[in-house]
Formats: C-alpha cells, sequence, structure tokens
C-alpha cells in the first residue's frame, strides 16, 4: 500500500471531520422518513394492532393511542420521536416487552458476525476469481467463470441455503442444518457461504471489469516495458487501482448485509436483526420495526462513512475534494 | 421493418448471454402462459394418497404435504412471480424516472429537494425499505408489489438525473430550447428517447432482481399466502421437510433461479450491445 506523508496526517482529521458533518442530516432525513412512513400512510396502526384479538372497542383504540402517544398532535410526535432517537430511545416492544434497544442489542451479534463471515467468503471467492478471469480473458477459465458468477448473481438465497442444508446436512452430514452459535464455526460455515456466495458473483464480476480496464491504462504499459516481470505488473502496479472501486462495493455490501440477512437467517433458523424485523413486520410491533429499521439505517451509513474514509486512503486524489 | 430485423439479428450475433436469456425467457413466458392447459393436475387439488410423493413418472416433481402436484404449482407460479416482478419495477421505472427526470431538467431547488430525498431512500440497505412499507400496508402479495416498488424509486431516480444531467448539455436540447420548444416537449422527444437505451439495460436486470426479493418475501411470509402457488411460499413450505422431501422446496427455487438468470443474461446482453465502449472491447479481446 501506498506510505502514508505528513501532509496525509495534516488533511485526514478535516476530510474525516467534512465527512463526518455531512453524515448528520442524511442521518436525520432517514429517521423522519421512517416516522412519516409509520404515521402518515393510511391506516391506523392502533387498529392493525389490535386486529386477531377479538372485537375492537372505541375504548380500546383510544387506550392504545393514548399509550402510543398517537392522541397527541403528529409534530408533538415527531419531536418526541427525534428527540428519543438522539438519547438512544426508541421506545419498547409491543410483543416482547422489553426495551427496543435490548431487543436490537441482544440479536445484533449474530447478524454482525453473520455479515462479516459472508463478506469474508465472498471476498476470498471473489476477489481472486476476477483477477484470473482477468488474467487469462478470453480462455476457457474465463467462460467457466462468467457462467458460475452467473449463477451466483442470479441464485435465490432461501434456495441456495436449503440447498446447501440438504447436502451438507442430510446427504453427508457434516454441518448442523440449524445455526445457534453467535461464533462457532460448525454453525456459522453455511449460513455465511449462503449469504457470501452471491456477493461473491457480484465482486467477482466487479473485480474481473475494473481489473480489465486498469490492464488496459498507460502505466501498466509502461510498466511491462520496463521489463517488469509480469508478476510484479499486476501485484503492485495494477491491482491496487483495479480494487478501488471493489472496496467500495464491498463496505456498500457489508451494510445491506446487515438488512439482507433476513432470508438467511430464516433459513437456519438463526437469530438475528434481520430475522427480528420480519418478525416485528408480521406481528405489526411498530416500535421494533422502527427502532431496527433506524438501527440498521445508522450502521448502514456509518459503514458509508468507513467506506469514505478507506476509499480515501486509497486514492489520495479524493482528500483535497 | 426489414431493418429492425436485421438489427435484431446482428444483435443476437454480438451477444451470446442475450441469445441464451431471450429462449430462456421465452420458454418460461410460454410455459407459463399455457399452465392451465398443460399442467397435469389443478395446482390446488389436494391428494391424502399421494402426500409427499417423491418425483416418479406420475408427478414428475413429486406433491407437498397436502398431495398437490408441484409440477402443476410451478407451471401456475410462473404467472405470479412475472406479474409481481413487472409491476413493481413499472412502479419504481415511472415515478423514479419522473422524479429523475424533473430533478435533471429543472436543476435548481427542485433537484436539491428531490435527490436529498432520494438519498434518503437509499440510506436504506437491501430490502429495508420494502420492509418498511409492508409493515405499514400490511402482508400480502400485492402490498409486495407496492413495497418493491417504492424501494426501486430511487435506483431508477439517479440513474435517469445522471443521464439528463449530461443530455441537457447536448447541442440538440440547446438547439431545441433556443427555437422555443417547450420544456415538456423537449423532455419527451429530445431526452427520453436517448434514454431509453440506458433504462432498457437497467430495467432488464431489476426485473430479474424484484422476482428474486419478491420470492424472498414471500418465503419469509410477507407475501404470497397460501394457497397461492407463489415459487417462494412453496418453497418455505418446503423447509422444515428439506431433509426429508427435498423436491417441495428444491423445483419451485429452482424455477425462481431460472427466471432471475434469463433476465440477467438479457440484461448483460443489452449492456453489451448497447455500450458501444464495452462492445468494441470486446470484438478486440
Amino acid at each position: 500500500m501506498r506510505s502514508v506523508t505528513v501532509v496525509d496526517v495534516l488533511h485526514m482529521p478535516k476530510y474525516i471531520i467534512n465527512r463526518f458533518i455531512q453524515m448528520i442530516p442524511v442521518l436525520f432525513l432517514v429517521a423522519t422518513i421512517v416516522f412519516i412512513l409509520m404515521r402518515v400512510v393510511p391506516g391506523d396502526p392502533a387498529i392493525l394492532m389490535l386486529s386477531g384479538q377479538g372485537a375492537i372497542s372505541p375504548e380500546m383504540v383510544a387506550e392504545l393511542h393514548q399509550q402510543l402517544g398517537l392522541d397527541r398532535p403528529l409534530i408533538a410526535q415527531y419531536l418526541s420521536f427525534i428527540g428519543n432517537a438522539l438519547k438512544g430511545d426508541f421506545g419498547s416492544s409491543n410483543r416482547l416487552k422489553a426495551s427496543v434497544v435490548r431487543v436490537l442489542l441482544r440479536v445484533l451479534p449474530y447478524t454482525v458476525a453473520l455479515s462479516v463471515a459472508g463478506m469474508i467468503v465472498s471476498v476470498v471467492l471473489g476477489v481472486p476469481l476476477g483477477i484470473l478471469s482477468a488474467l487469462y480473458r478470453g480462455t476457457w477459465f474465463d467462460s467457466l467463470f462468467m457462467v458460475v458468477a452467473m449463477f451466483g448473481v442470479s441464485v435465490p438465497l432461501f434456495w441456495f441455503g436449503l440447498t446447501l442444508i440438504l447436502v451438507f446436512s442430510f446427504m453427508l452430514g457434516w454441518l448442523p442444518p440449524i445455526s445457534a452459535g453467535i461464533l462457532r464455526l460448525q454453525s456459522l460455515a453455511l449460513p455465511a457461504l449462503t449469504l457470501g456466495f452471491s456477493q461473491a458473483g457480484l465482486i467477482a464480476r466487479l473485480t474481473r471489469s475494473s481489473m480489465l480496464e486498469t490492464l488496459r491504462q498507460d502505466y501498466v504499459t509502461t510498466a511491462r516495458s520496463k521489463g517488469l516481470a509480469e508478476r510484479v505488473v499486476v501485484m503492485r502496479h495494477a491491482l491496487r487501482n483495479a480494487l478501488i472501486p471493489v472496496v467500495t462495493v464491498i463496505g456498500l455490501q457489508l451494510g445491506s448485509m446487515f438488512a439482507g440477512a433476513a432470508v438467511t437467517e430464516t433459513v437456519f433458523s438463526r437469530p438475528g436483526l434481520g430475522r427480528t424485523i420480519v418478525s416485528a413486520v408480521v406481528w405489526k410491533d411498530y416500535p421494533l420495526v422502527q427502532g431496527a429499521v433506524l438501527f440498521a439505517a445508522v450502521g448502514f451509513i456509518v459503514m458509508n462513512f468507513l467506506v469514505d474514509l478507506v476509499y480515501a486512503w486509497l486514492d489520495p486524489r479524493i482528500k483535497y475534494t | 421493418m426489414q431493418s429492425t430485423l436485421k438489427q435484431i439479428v446482428r444483435t443476437m450475433r454480438v451477444s451470446k448471454s442475450l441469445v441464451v436469456g431471450f429462449i430462456l425467457l421465452s420458454c418460461i413466458v410460454a410455459l407459463s402462459l399455457l399452465s392451465p392447459y398443460i399442467s397435469p393436475r389443478d395446482p390446488f387439488e389436494q391428494s391424502v394418497r399421494l402426500r409427499l410423493s417423491p418425483p416418479n413418472s406420475e408427478q414428475w416433481m413429486g406433491t407437498d404435504r397436502l398431495g398437490r402436484d408441484i409440477l402443476s404449482r410451478v407451471l401456475h407460479g410462473g404467472l405470479i412471480s412475472l406479474r409481481v416482478g413487472g409491476l413493481s419495477v413499472a412502479i419504481g421505472l415511472l415515478i423514479g424516472a419522473l422524479i429523475g427526470m424533473l430533478a435533471g431538467f429543472y436543476g435548481g431547488w427542485l433537484e436539491m429537494v428531490l435527490m436529498r430525498f432520494v438519498d434518503a431512500l437509499l440510506a436504506f440497505p437491501g430490502i429495508l425499505l420494502a420492509l418498511v412499507v409492508i409493515s405499514v400496508l400490511g402482508v400480502g402479495l400485492n402490498n409486495v408489489v407496492i413495497a418493491i416498488g417504492i424501494a426501486w424509486v430511487p435506483r431508477f431516480a439517479r440513474l435517469v438525473r445522471g443521464n439528463v444531467l449530461s443530455l441537457r448539455e447536448e447541442g440538440y436540447v440547446e438547439a431545441a430550447q433556443a427555437i422555443g420548444c417547450k420544456s415538456f416537449r423537449i423532455m419527451v422527444s429530445h431526452i427520453l428517447p436517448n434514454l431509453i437505451g440506458s433504462l432498457l439495460v437497467y430495467t432488464t436486470l431489476q426485473l430479474g432482481n424484484a422476482i428474486v426479493t419478491a420470492a424472498g418475501l414471500s418465503f419469509l411470509g410477507l407475501g404470497a399466502q397460501p394457497p397461492a402457488p407463489e415459487w417462494g411460499l412453496m418453497a418455505s413450505q418446503g423447509r422444515d421437510l428439506i431433509g426429508l422431501a427435498w423436491w417441495v422446496s428444491t423445483f419451485p427455487g429452482f424455477a425462481v433461479l431460472l427466471t432471475v438468470l434469463s433476465f440477467n443474461l438479457i440484461g448483460d446482453g443489452f449492456r453489451d450491445v448497447l455500450d458501444p465502449r464495452l462492445g468494441l472491447r470486446r470484438r478486440q479481446e
């Protein structure tokens, strides 16, 4: 990697602070959109929540309104929602009778472990395959790779996960079909492979096209004409630049995995943020939906922030803009 | 007419993935449309005697827990998935393209307001926005269509705005403005036709994406409800049976895979053909 100079160190904090300040309005807008979607869309949450509990009397609705603060003016609800969110208070779950933050913090480690493991799988599979197929473009390896990557991009997660369970748990008996541990390799392997495989297809395709693009650059030709070994040209000159767009996508994917893990977590009966959101949606547990969505969105935004920092480190030109 | 045909043939020759994807999708569409006539049995007909029969000469894909013929259900599921994908992408495309067009063309405060809104929607990762919409509208396949449509709006808006920004600077747009064309006319007859290429590629890829997302939401129990022969729902009904009766979830899931694959192949093919830079490069290699 590029060595860090004094100038870089002097400029870095300013960039970080600017980028951090830019994050605030987005967080604010996201919270506002969640609030608007949950309140202003037709349909009374209280009635939705009470449905399925037999006859609904107007008194029950009014009581629930008061309990949820829905009887207050919208603007007051909005202000207290933002105020509480700033304090890290998302209310309490209707169904689980526990604070939303506590429910989320309990399942978060599962999802973080799964997302990170999935990301490792996708990078370990995707980046080398993408590089190799770019280097051997037009050969049978490249063609085979394109087919596998296309398959990876198209495969439904639930189907791939169930197929892995069928093969590795029931036919071979190697791994458990249910994933209960946070970090146990045995229980993490299949879900991580499920989540990582489709991302691997995406990363591999991107690495390949980015690598092809970079290999065509003048400085690569220069490096070759200097008589450098092909391995040095590829590893030292082409790879680092080719990976810049890949790093961006990896970061974004890791963020979206937090929420996208819902299907994988359901397939493997694994606790997690995604499954918590889904069951909150099914049970119309509004405070939990609201809190979990904000939680995931904030995670995603912070992830983007971190990606931008890595990006600035990889590409010195970005810092001064 | 003949030149169009020639163009199509030439296009097909450039991209293998377009040809394969097109053939695959044609088969899927044909089978789905013909499903009422070619299905061996009624997709809802239950049979205690035939419960969980493995694939055999009578039931090619076996039967589910209620003895329903899986082949018939998979065939009937085709139209459901194609419709859900088409409708949700149409919602995202229409609203998104309108927002992108207005923001890109008029600029100024309108652009700022619209694009900040779009940015905020994009801050919801993956299917999260769709989940929020479903939590408000309730569970069901129609709501899944609306939810995916809304979740797709910011993606289309950003794509269209980016393109409109560069098209706005083109000589023919300035010329049209100089001779006093109305803004609406410039947008419809000068800018829109030039957007079709990139929209075609993106829309095709998003169709596949929408179909797999909808199937995933149904798998989670948020979309189609029993007894609908929806692929994601069918796969979820086979989830607990995977070690006992693999065919219940494998075949519907495979149907999703093939359908999504066909759209991705076509989208990739369109990109090869329509992006002259990429096309040229490919020929050089």
